[in-house]
């Protein structure tokens, strides 16, 4: 796996981390957590009226009992609440059987005060038990330790250093296509390109590493919209991008986080890819360089010298 | 789409391809023929874009807006005189 794989996956997990809620969470991390323990892991699952009796999963070799918890939103109050009353609900059922006692969360800065409080008294109580929580880091390195195959699995094809190389104008073109059919006009005044423009957005290192990489093929772009039969489509395109930007920044979240939604905004982080592992990998290359180009001509992302006229 | 914009190079902007076809209306002529030269005109030249038949006419529309030309009872589009 080279440098660009490896980063592409840890963009593509930290988007599916926050995407995914509640059930469909649980199922990622059990997917994880079996392809990293493999016969070692075990998924449980509701049982007619006895539910999951507090048990989303355990690692028989190091006596760990998992519960998982990723709600919409998660909150102080209900977060301690969930947390106490599951603890107290697996205990008499599975107390012969665990050592370790997992929250396992969806926040991805971290548990506030009265919930990591709330572990630490408990972990004090339980005499025997330990009583820990697993969130983004922990997982992230569960994850990425897997092997490429079942990264692929999990995740997605990676683009690599070759994929990137083998972007073709008909890769490009089928994305570009897509993004066509939405067909929103408005006018978008020109801005000069600042070299601080990726300082200024706080953009991670694999998110920095994931534009550079699309770069190599942004120019392609350029020259595929002016092939384009209608030559609105373009801005119909990129007014779609600012729209979407737009609307994610007013939810005021992370630059990264904003990336990873425009990439699906692109038909990146498919789910599900037409052709075999190259056609994939080439088409997540294809949107790296559509974002790349947006990037570039500043429809997405702040410019700093906004700042500095103003 | 008068003017080229980010998105919109100059060569496609409809104030760049009016002004190919008046450079063509060096007398009247039917709008086919002028469609036929101004394709072969911008085929000649690599770094022209691809314009479509739609596109064109909205240049025609454009220049007939700004009273550049009109088309006469014999249906020949011709350049009109300031």
């Amino acid at each position: 796996m080279d440098a660009y794989a490896r980063s592409w996956f840890q963009m593509r997990f930290q988007n599916k981390f926050l995407r995914l809620k509640g059930a469909a969470f649980q199922d990622f991390f059990a997917d994880i957590m079996s392809r990293r323990h493999p016969s070692d892991f075990i998924r449980t699952r509701p049982w007619g009226n006895s539910g999951d009796r507090k048990n989303d999963g355990y690692l028989r070799s190091e006596r760990i009992l998992y519960q998982v918890y990723a709600p919409n939103e998660l909150t102080a109050r209900e977060a301690v609440s969930k947390i106490e009353e599951d603890f107290a609900e697996a205990l008499p059922y599975w107390q012969e059987f665990f050592g370790k006692w997992m929250f396992v969360h969806n926040a991805l800065d971290g548990l506030g005060p009265e919930v990591l409080k709330c572990l630490l008294e408990l972990d004090r109580r339980q005499e025997g038990i330990d009583v820990r929580h697993m969130g983004y880091e922990s997982l992230e390195e569960t994850a990425l330790g897997l092997s490429q195959h079942h990264l692929e699995v999990l995740l997605g094809y990676a683009p690599d250093a070759r994929a990137f190389s083998n972007v073709r104008s008909s890769d490009l073109i089928k994305v570009l296509d897509m993004l066509a059919r939405e067909d929103i006009l408005g006018d978008i005044d020109p801005q000069p390109v600042s070299l601080d423009k990726i300082h200024k957005n706080s953009l991670s290192d694999e998110s920095k590493f994931y534009l550079r990489m699309g770069q190599r093929k942004s120019g392609l772009v350029a020259r595929i919209f002016d092939t384009f039969s209608d030559p609105l489509s373009a801005e119909g395109i990129v007014q779609g991008f600012r729209n979407r930007y737009t609307d994610l920044k007013l939810q005021d979240i992370q630059s990264d986080r904003i990336l990873g939604e425009l990439i699906c905004h692109a038909g990146g982080y498919a789910e599900h890819y037409k052709g075999g592992p190259v056609e994939a990998q080439r088409h997540e290359a294809a949107v790296a360089a559509i974002l790349a180009y947006l990037f570039e001509r500043c429809d997405i992302f702040e410019d700093p010298m906004e700042d500095s006229i103003t | 789409m008068i003017l080229p914009k980010k998105h919109l190079s100059t060569d496609r902007c409809l104030l760049y391809v009016g002004a190919e076809v008046l450079g063509l209306l060096n007398r009247p002529r039917t709008v086919s023929n002028i469609w036929h030269d101004l394709k072969a005109h911008r085929s000649k030249r690599n770094e022209l874009s691809v314009i479509t038949y739609d596109w064109f006419i909205l240049s025609l529309d454009f220049l007939h807006a700004l009273g550049a030309i009109a088309m006469e009872e014999d249906g020949l589009l011709r350049r009109k005189s300031a």
